[in-house]
């Protein structure tokens, strides 16, 4: 079993050639007035190191404020590291400079939270795929819309909401949308941050079953960022936990559920609460004591 | 039999359900205010008028006619002549069309100017954006008039400078209001995903930024034809407009402020069409404004208000308004005896006024929350269960209304009650506690003074004895250091700790029905847990009773003495949280069990009920679950389904259902 402390590469389990390698990454977010001279710069994610292996979901969980979208963000170039790097298939993301190549914006692809945000509500959404493939220079503007319709199928949606907006479909459908603007570029790693926390249950099931089922056929990574250990459990072959930024814990999922001996994960998932009102009782009297214990972090 | 049904998602298409027609769009809003659509007839008259000048003016609006100056309203000039016997109703129809032409010219050169210098300050940011910003704050230093003056002194006197001086005047209104909406677009994510995408920036910003500035921009540019208008007569009255023997509104005014002694008619005929044209535009501008609001100007109903009254002693009675109800004669929802019930919800149906008449959100609904004890209401969104809860606060919102049903509180009948006399019940009688706890504190005060003001109302405490009591209720509720946080405002809190202090509050005068809806849905895990567990504690030291809002199972399975489960507007189980869970009665129930995930079981595919919740308005006529479940029959969907024995399911005594994991 492996445990904190994880600075240096505690990759748990065999040793493939990671696709995605971070190593000591840390971000920070500047505060203070914006104009003001004297900014102070807070630290929200600390030498954190993992890695996501081809065909693998790795799960990122933490509370909020752990720093895991920040994590996410700073992946798909949207933030700026302070130090640390990132490696994509043996290129350092890092020395990319101020523009990104085409091909790493193909390769990696984002699924946001909020799939009525992350949609143009001004546009239909088939150009939510089209743009981007007309971008990477795929195809006559026919054969654009043929691969929407392709993407369409691929996550269970009609063809026939190709040309509706965005506010005219369901929160699932949206996402499938999402779904498949990722997917449309056929990238080896998608980041799905928070992807499936603002559906309800039975529309996120479906969504978890697709997204499996999309790994199984493409052989794509995800990077599963969420607060739900639940979901986690269920979909990721390893997990990463943060807490305050810091990286505590990183091993196989099936390890890390079992047999954990982390403080802070062992007190995530005991916050969990339990579909079985058996036992729930005991339950509350055991975190009541922890509580009353003093603080272990 | 099993609920655990093979998964059709993958390759697998879902119906597109029809398009509908969209009632919500921008100009079918518009065309719903009458004032906006007075402003756009007008306005269609001023344009017409414009075209048609030449066909309309009974004179050349040039001809000077020596034998007629200065004459007021007549046979032959119907709204008189000038110093120079031209024909004043002939200049006025003309004049329409250089106000037209500058104001749209003007406008047009504005937003072609400001619109992308705001455009690149908003998404760039940084430095450009400070710098650029305090620009325009130079440029707003400047008094337009003057701006105007230059203008015209450098280019001289014709329409294209005159638009010219008119647009530089408010390119930068454009460029400060492209900037604010840009910046609060660049942080949707849809920019992001372009960013992701690989998308280049001009791309970003006219493809897709831009269009979702139009509603801003269009209200800007209405207010702004307006007063282009106006600015047009100011120059054109001080002589900066255009050459005087082209009729302009402006240089009439001018003109009839020279002659004022002679013929006092003359400002009349310009100045009213200035005014209502400017009218037009700034209704229309409001109007727009309104429409992208969605706020329509409707009042509150209360027409429903007397039918309730009826409806609820009706009910009450034991026999219901008028509807037919086979089955359960007691509660549709919840049978339970209701001798020792704290709160009675009995048949409450809830609609909303929609265009084609009421949209039921809640049929035919029933609760039972007895003594202390902790009802779980267990549903997705848009199964009705957060509008439930707040029929039985009385804070519908607008448009939505309880057209059917009684609530007893202790007894006493509160459906249908006015705003004060519900108030009454509010906090002390029945208190809620909202997912965001930010809208239950307000963000001016201090935590404190929101928290002694319902104590001194209530328990009519001195100031320093609310103080005191504040404190114990905060450290009571987990708050450290409660005395020197009284004087925080809400935002110096956390989510779990605004949580507590939002829980506080509601205990704040000794509510005993507490209605908790979705409380603990938006905080962390731990804080969850924590919250959870206070709410139970607080529970026996209050007395009081629980009504748990939640999507999830979880939730409801640790804190929940029973629970009622909803689907699309109605009830369809209801028990002890222990039956209910382990027994599921309903397909819904099990269904929804299967799917959520455990989180006990490491990989695996979870169980997924196919296709949506029908949205209101879209149920079917039978069971609301039946075109989900897989084991409806065709008699499922014919007449619609009652609650007997607890349950909402004509099936329930034949099926067996397991909720086998994952």
């Amino acid at each position: 079993m492996k445990t904190a402390p994880l600075t240096e590469s505690a990759a748990p389990g065999t040793d493939d050639a990671p696709l995605l390698e971070v190593r000591d990454l840390s971000v920070c977010y500047r505060t203070g007035r914006a104009a003001s001279w004297r900014r102070t710069d807070t630290p929200v994610v600390d030498r954190v190191s993992f890695d996501v292996r081809p065909g693998e979901t790795l799960g990122l969980v933490g509370e909020s404020g752990s720093g895991k979208s920040t994590i996410g963000r700073t992946i798909l170039r949207l933030v700026d590291p302070v130090s640390g790097t990132i490696t994509f298939d043996g290129r350092e993301v890092t020395a990319f400079g101020r523009s990104t190549p085409l091909s790493y914006r193909r390769d990696v692809q984002a699924v946001f939270q909020d799939p009525a945000s992350s949609l143009n509500p001004r546009h239909i959404v088939r150009d939510a795929i089209t743009g981007p493939l007309r971008r990477h220079g795929r195809g006559s503007r026919k054969e654009r819309e043929e691969a929407a319709a392709e993407a369409f199928h691929m996550v269970g949606l009609n063809p026939a909401l190709l040309t509706r907006y965005p506010m005219e479909l369901s929160g699932g459908q949206r996402q499938r949308v999402a779904i498949a603007r990722a997917i449309a570029l056929k990238p080896r790693l998608v980041i799905c941050d928070e992807a499936v926390s603002a559906l309800d249950v039975s529309t996120q099931s479906q969504i978890v079953n697709l997204l499996a089922d999309l790994q199984e056929s493409t052989g794509v990574s995800f990077l599963f960022i969420t607060h739900d250990l639940r979901l986690v459990r269920h979909i990721s072959q390893r997990v990463a936990v943060l807490q305050h930024g810091r990286l505590v814990e990183f091993a196989d999922t099936e390890q890390l559920f079992r047999t954990t001996r982390q403080p802070y994960t062992r007190r995530l998932l005991a916050a969990i609460p339990a579909t079985d009102p058996e036992g729930r009782e005991h339950r509350r009297a055991r975190r009541a004591a922890h509580r009353k214990a003093p603080n272990t972090t | 039999m099993t609920v655990t049904e093979k998964t059709p998602a993958f390759g697998k298409t879902e119906p597109a359900p029809p398009r509908k027609r969209n009632r919500h769009g921008l100009v079918p809003r518009l065309l719903r205010q009458p004032g906006t659509v007075a402003g756009m007839g007008v306005l269609l008259l001023v344009v017409l008028i414009a075209v048609a000048a030449p066909l309309l003016a009974p004179h050349d609006p040039a001809a000077h006619n020596y034998d007629a100056v200065l004459q007021g309203p007549g046979v032959e000039h119907w709204l008189g002549t000038d110093d120079l016997g031209r024909d004043t109703l002939s200049r006025l129809l003309y004049g329409a069309r250089v106000a037209l032409l500058v104001s749209v010219g003007a406008v047009g050169i504005a937003m072609l100017i400001g619109v992308p210098i705001g455009l690149l300050l908003g998404y760039r940011g940084g430095w450009t954006d400070r710098l650029g910003s305090r620009l325009l704050d130079v440029s707003d230093a400047l008094p337009g008039i003057m701006v105007g003056f230059t203008v015209i002194a450098i280019l001289g006197r014709g329409l294209l400078s005159l638009m010219l001086a008119v647009g530089l005047i408010f390119c930068m209104s454009f460029a400060r209001l492209t900037r604010a909406v840009t910046l609060a677009e660049r942080e949707r994510q849809y920019v992001e995903s372009a960013q992701v995408a690989g998308l280049r920036t001009p791309e970003i910003l006219f493809r897709h930024v831009l269009p979702n500035l139009t509603g801003p921009l269009a209200v800007q540019a209405a207010g702004f034809l307006g007063h282009a208008v106006v600015i047009e007569s100011v120059l054109s009255f001080l002589g900066l407009g255009l050459e005087s023997d082209t009729a302009s509104w402006g240089a009439m005014l001018s003109l009839a402020a020279e002659q004022q002694a002679e013929q006092p008619f003359l400002p009349f005929p310009p100045g009213i069409a200035i005014v209502i044209t400017v009218l037009a535009f700034n209704v229309i501008s409001d109007g727009i404004n309104d429409a992208l609001m969605g706020g329509g100007r409707t009042s509150v109903s209360r027409r429903f208000r007397g039918t309730l009254k009826a409806a609820a002693a009706a009910s009450a009675d034991g026999t219901t308004a008028g509807q037919d109800r086979t089955g359960s004669t007691v509660g549709a929802g919840d049978s339970s005896d209701d001798s020792d019930a704290v709160l009675a919800v009995r048949h409450v149906t809830v609609a909303l006024d929609g265009p084609d008449g009421p949209v039921p959100l809640v049929k035919d609904a029933g609760l039972t929350l007895r003594d202390g004890e902790v009802l779980g209401l267990l549903g997705e969104s848009g199964s009705g269960k957060s509008i439930l809860s707040r029929s039985v606060l009385g804070l519908l919102p607008r448009g939505i209304h309880m057209t059917e049903g009684s609530v007893r509180l202790g007894g006493e009948e509160i459906a249908g009650l006015g705003e004060k006399e519900m108030r009454r019940h509010r906090g002390s009688g029945i208190s809620v506690v909202l997912q965001d706890p930010m809208t239950a504190l307000s963000p001016v005060h201090t935590v404190g003074r929101q928290l002694c003001e319902p104590l001194r109302l209530h328990f009519g405490l001195s100031k320093e004895q609310a103080r005191a009591r504040a404190v114990e209720l905060l450290t009571r509720v987990g708050v450290r250091d409660a005395e020197g946080r009284l004087d925080d405002y809400p935002h110096q809190f956390s989510g779990g700790m605004a949580q507590r202090v939002a829980i506080a509050m509601a205990l704040a005068a000794g509510p005993k029905v507490l209605i908790a809806d979705e409380a603990t849905s938006a905080l962390d895990v731990t804080t969850q847990s924590q919250v959870l567990d206070l709410l139970l504690e607080l529970r026996d030291e209050f007395n009081m009773s629980i009504i748990m809002i939640t999507h999830d199972l979880g939730v409801v399975a640790e804190t929940c003495d029973r629970v009622a489960v909803m689907y699309a507007g109605q009830i369809v189980e209801v028990g002890e949280v222990s039956d209910v869970l382990h027994r599921p009665r309903h397909p819904y129930t099990a269904a929804l069990m299967a799917s959520s995930p455990s989180g006990e079981v490491t990989g695996g595919r979870l169980a997924t009920i196919p296709g949506q919740v029908p949205p209101a308005g879209s149920w079917p006529v039978g069971c609301h679950f039946a075109d989900r479940c897989s084991f409806a029959e065709d008699g499922c969907r014919e007449h619609p389904v009652h609650l007997a024995e607890n349950v909402r399911c004509t099936r329930a005594d034949d099926l067996v259902l397991e909720v086998t994991k994952p």
